[in-house]
């Protein structure tokens, strides 16, 4: 369970209560987390871990001067205060502070109910139990094939508070079910891939995840093994994303956007902020919107500014970045609301990439010449950030499209983009649908993105 | 380092509610940190403790966890070992059959004590000293052209504490380490180009610290290295004879040993849904005697979580195994995976190999904090050093390139291959080295790559990975590893930035922009 939010308010006082008490303005930030996981592979669950974490960080100023002490227990902040007290008097002035934010008129985490977590979010295990001895029977039903599944539930809150009479708090929480099959009738073992992102365990249809995983698996085995980088070292093919795939795509290329590294001229876009730049297809509009129904709703940042809707590239130009407290402030500019804790970590984290009216089939059946058709993006990499780079390999399946329906099943096959150019050969898209954080590390911040099936004309494969 | 949990009280009614085998782990850290962005300082102080419980129940796991408030109380505990309990019997229910675990090497009851005063140089800086170095390693990085520093000095005391009940007999293990993490980073823009360059320097007791003006030195060659690669020549398609430094070796190894772990062979294959297996499974690579040549012979790769100074050092894994030191690869055969209790005992039923039980590469469980269950990870990765100086590395070299620094990498499934880009690279020919390549990148097979490396340097350096990923959910831990440089033969190197503007495919319509 999550402290909840009278707990989260007492912590958050007492931290910057304290500190008030030794002298210092403060903010308080809370950050706490339940991962309720189960995982399987060949010989069933291995893994059914509840993790659970949460942190307390105040910073602490003195004019200019600012210092953090980070507890996990309520117990620990006057020792710490103490010990804020000895590091401030050695710290620098750090000109980029902000003013203390002060408690806004209104407060969407409360008209919107975003302060509890539904008690059915809780009652996961039953279903875990059933969507995993539903991938046993599908691989019992698969001759060559088994199956692993990984079906997770996060559940955070966050509070902030500070000196200057700011208090607040909200929850989010999300599931996600993943199978992989794996096995076939070939030398070469193949997998195949299915998942299903929703708030609730509840909503999960876990059996169609399932069926999907294991209909791709016997789709694997019925098409004809072909490599398309047979013999060369590169190709050029048009190419169909999974969303999770443009998720993870997009996601890495966020930081493109933030403010912090457009200022400091790292970010692709730094030389074509002024002025209407295209830098994408005008079918591309892309903005960071927590209202967005499929997003996570995150209402205020942890500076506690209430977090803006912010037009990143609007019909392919360029529209905006987005900021937090102290990027603001060494920019000129004003905070959007996106403040991570750190001057460098004012990232846009609820993608929103707008869809068309096609279903993934639609773009399947468009394609007249071969396309690659990815599911799974396995560890993506920005190779250089100036231009948008990425590179990953398609995996648990990857198939070749050709005259409208899928024609044969490839090994996995990296992929090689550069953004900018890659976002103006988007020729046709889906829905969009959300993608939330699989990986899950502890203590990340939540974030989603909302993004389409998409098909994109004469992309790089590379030979490994 | 904090209050004492009740653990063998937990243990014991885990035990009453059919566990088979139950441990508890508390973690403790301390940290301070002092860091600046751009000149813009942030100092932080960290205390966190957290408390995880596992038990094994009909066969299966379940494990919970929670942050300390002070030490829980026994209605507390009674709480999350029954959640635990609950959580394994379900696990249980969609398993074919009981995991089987490997027998605990060298278990004694009672009281085991590892725990040592010892803390780095970087430890007995005042706060105020800190910040100052800070400040002077800053000014090293800064200058013309220069547009974003990063850096940061970290001391860290963790204390780890694992109880465990063992065949019905209870045993406690205390251990802690002491840590200190520097990490510089300069990046220079102009001329149309962005160049970072970084360096860190982490480990934790034993490990060569260097002194603060050493790494005010670095920091200057770092700053003067970012801002020459504006201006080098982009690096070429080609291929050639390539001299890996330490550090981009390091990871060269870190990313091929992540293929050497057990939990990722392909009868458990438990990375299924996320990173696959490994590449020890591929039957191209095996010869007719059923071994594996991964590497050349000249190279001899060691697990070894004895060695000071290394993040992957430590007394007990969690499982309460005791540290080892083993061979992965003994002059290029392929001889161990990395295991934990857990999958040496699942390897061996479904292999039936005996020596699986009682194998010395048992003992690499471990787990990030308190709220993630212990999983094969590696520990220190030792490359065995061999003869060659650098400069008789490059001497037989006529036209090659030397590179530097991981700056981005991505693996393909099961390790197999791998594309690394690297921060600097510098030309060789006819056996010096040259002018500076900026961009620099490589990409591979991993075996044939391994078989390519014609020699190994002899002189060692120990770079420590702070944040090592694996696992679902995810956890980041610390890893070791000891290298010297080497030389690779025929390898492809391109540019990272290369991209080549896609020519028009007939019947293509003009793109929708």
């Amino acid at each position: 369970m999550l402290l909840g939010r009278e707990y989260v308010r007492e912590f958050l006082l007492r931290a910057v209560k304290l500190a008030k008490h030794h002298g210092f303005d403060a903010e308080a930030t809370y950050f706490g987390e339940q991962v309720s996981a189960m995982r399987s592979a060949r010989r069933g669950v291995h893994q059914t871990p509840i993790g659970r974490e949460g942190e307390l960080v105040l910073r602490m100023r003195r004019g200019k001067k600012a210092v953090e002490v980070v507890v996990s227990s309520p117990a620990e902040i006057g020792t710490m205060v103490r010990l804020g007290k000895e590091l401030i008097a050695s710290a620098k002035p750090n000109p980029v502070l902000y003013p203390l934010v002060r408690q806004p008129k209104t407060l969407p985490e409360e008209t919107l109910g975003l302060q509890v977590v539904p008690k059915q979010f809780w009652d996961d295990l039953s279903i875990k139990r059933r969507a995993f001895q539903a991938i046993n029977k599908a691989a019992d039903a698969t001759p060559g094939w088994y199956g692993a599944g990984y079906f997770l539930c996060v559940a955070n809150e966050t509070g902030v508070a500070n000196s200057a009479g700011l208090i607040r708090y909200f929850t989010t929480y999300y599931s996600v079910f993943i199978v992989v099959a794996t096995g076939g009738k070939r030398k070469r073992t193949m997998t195949a891939y299915a998942d299903e992102y929703a708030r609730l365990p509840q909503e999960i249809n876990f059996r169609g995840v399932v069926e999907q995983a294991f209909a791709r698996a016997r789709l694997t085995d019925e098409l004809p093994l072909v490599d398309p980088l047979h013999g060369r070292t590169r190709v050029r093919m048009d190419v169909i994303l999974s969303p999770n795939f443009v998720a993870d795509w997009l996601k890495a290329e966020a930081m493109t956007f933030s403010g912090y590294r457009i200022h400091t001229g790292q970010s692709y876009v730094s030389s074509r902020v002024q002025g209407k730049s295209r830098i994408a297809g005008r079918n591309i509009t892309l903005r960071d919107d927590w209202l967005n129904p499929l997003c996570l709703k995150l209402p205020f940042d942890l500076d506690g500014r209430n977090r803006q809707k912010v037009m990143l590239v609007d019909l392919g130009i360029y529209a905006g970045c987005t900021y937090g407290g102290m990027s603001a402030k060494m920019a000129g500019s004003k905070s959007t609301g996106h403040s991570g804790g750190e001057l460098d970590r004012d990232l846009p984290d609820s993608l929103v990439l707008e869809g068309q009216d096609n279903s993934s089939e639609d773009l399947v059946r468009s394609c007249v010449r071969p396309t690659l058709v990815l599911m799974w993006s396995h560890y993506n990499a920005d190779m250089y950030e100036k231009e948008g780079m990425w590179t990953a390999t398609g995996h648990h399946g990857v198939f070749l499209a050709k005259g409208g329906k899928l024609v044969a099943v490839c090994p996995p096959t990296r992929i090689r983009l550069r953004t900018l150019d890659a976002l103006r050969r988007v020729q046709k898209m889906s829905a969009s649908k959300p993608i939330y954080d699989v990986e899950c590390y502890p203590l990340s911040p939540p974030d989603s993105a909302v993004v389409p099936w998409m098909k994109i004309r004469g992309v790089e494969f590379i030979n490994l | 380092m904090g209050e004492k949990v009740e653990a063998q009280y937990a243990l014991r009614y885990a035990q009453s509610l059919g566990a088979s085998y139950t441990d508890l782990r508390v973690v403790r850290r301390c940290a301070v940190r002092h860091e600046l962005i751009c000149g813009f300082p942030n100092p932080t102080a960290a205390r966190t403790a957290g408390l995880g419980i596992r038990v094994l129940v009909n066969g299966a796991w379940g494990f919970t966890s929670l942050m300390l408030d002070g030490a829980p109380g026994p209605a507390r505990l009674r709480e999350l070992v029954k959640e635990c309990v609950e959580l394994a019997e379900v696990s249980a229910r969609c398993r074919q059959s009981r995991t089987k675990l490997a027998p605990l090497r060298g278990f004694v009851p009672g009281l085991v004590d590892c725990r040592t005063r010892a803390t780095t140089p970087y430890h007995s800086l005042s706060l105020k000293s800190r910040a100052q170095v800070l400040a002077d390693w800053d000014h090293a990085l800064s200058g013309k052209m220069i547009c974003a520093r990063e850096l940061y000095l970290e001391t860290e005391e963790r204390e780890d504490y694992l109880a465990q009940l063992y065949n019905g007999e209870f045993r406690e293990i205390y251990q802690n380490r002491a840590g200190c993490e520097i990490f510089l980073s300069t990046t220079a823009v102009g001329y149309g180009e962005v160049q970072t360059r970084s360096r860190m320097l982490a480990g934790i007791v034993g490990y060569p610290f260097p002194l603060t003006e050493e790494v005010t030195a670095i920091g200057r060659q770092l700053r003067r290295e970012a801002v020459a690669l504006l201006r080098a020549p982009e690096c070429k398609e080609e291929q050639c004879d390539v001299v890996l430094a330490a550090d981009m070796l390091s990871l060269q190894i870190h990313e091929s040993v992540h293929g050497m772990k057990a939990d990722r062979a392909g009868q458990l294959n438990y990375e299924a849904t996320f990173m696959g297996g490994d590449v020890i499974s591929d039957p191209r690579f095996l010869s007719d005697d059923g071994s594996f040549l991964f590497a050349n012979k000249c190279v001899t790769l060691l697990a070894d979580a004895t060695r000071p100074g290394g993040y992957g050092t430590f007394s007990y894994d969690d499982d309460g195994s005791p540290a080892s030191c083993f061979p992965l690869l003994a002059q290029g055969e392929f001889k161990n995976f990395h295991h934990s209790r857990e999958t040496a005992g699942e390897l061996f039923k479904a292999t039936g190999d005996h020596m699986l039980l009682t194998s010395p590469a048992i003992g690499c469980a471990r787990a990030s904090d308190h709220s993630r269950m212990p999983l094969v990870r590696m520990t220190n990765t030792v490359l065995v050093p061999g003869q060659a100086t650098f400069g008789q590395l490059i001497s037989g070299i006529d036209r090659g390139l030397f590179i530097a620094t991981p700056y981005a990498w991505s693996m393909f499934p099961d390790r197999r291959g791998f594309i690394f880009g690297c921060e600097i690279g510098r030309l060789i020919r006819k056996g010096k080295l040259a002018g500076l390549v900026r961009n620099p990148a490589y990409r591979g097979e991993t075996v044939p790559f391994w078989r390519s490396i014609s020699a190994v340097g002899c002189e060692t350096e120990f770079h420590n990975q702070p944040d090592c990923g694996k696992g679902l959910p995810a956890q980041r831990i610390g890893t070791g590893h000891l290298t010297p440089p080497v030389l690779a033969e025929g390898v492809q190197v391109f540019s990272r930035r290369r991209f080549r503007n896609p020519s028009r495919q007939k019947g293509d319509k003009k793109p929708c922009c």
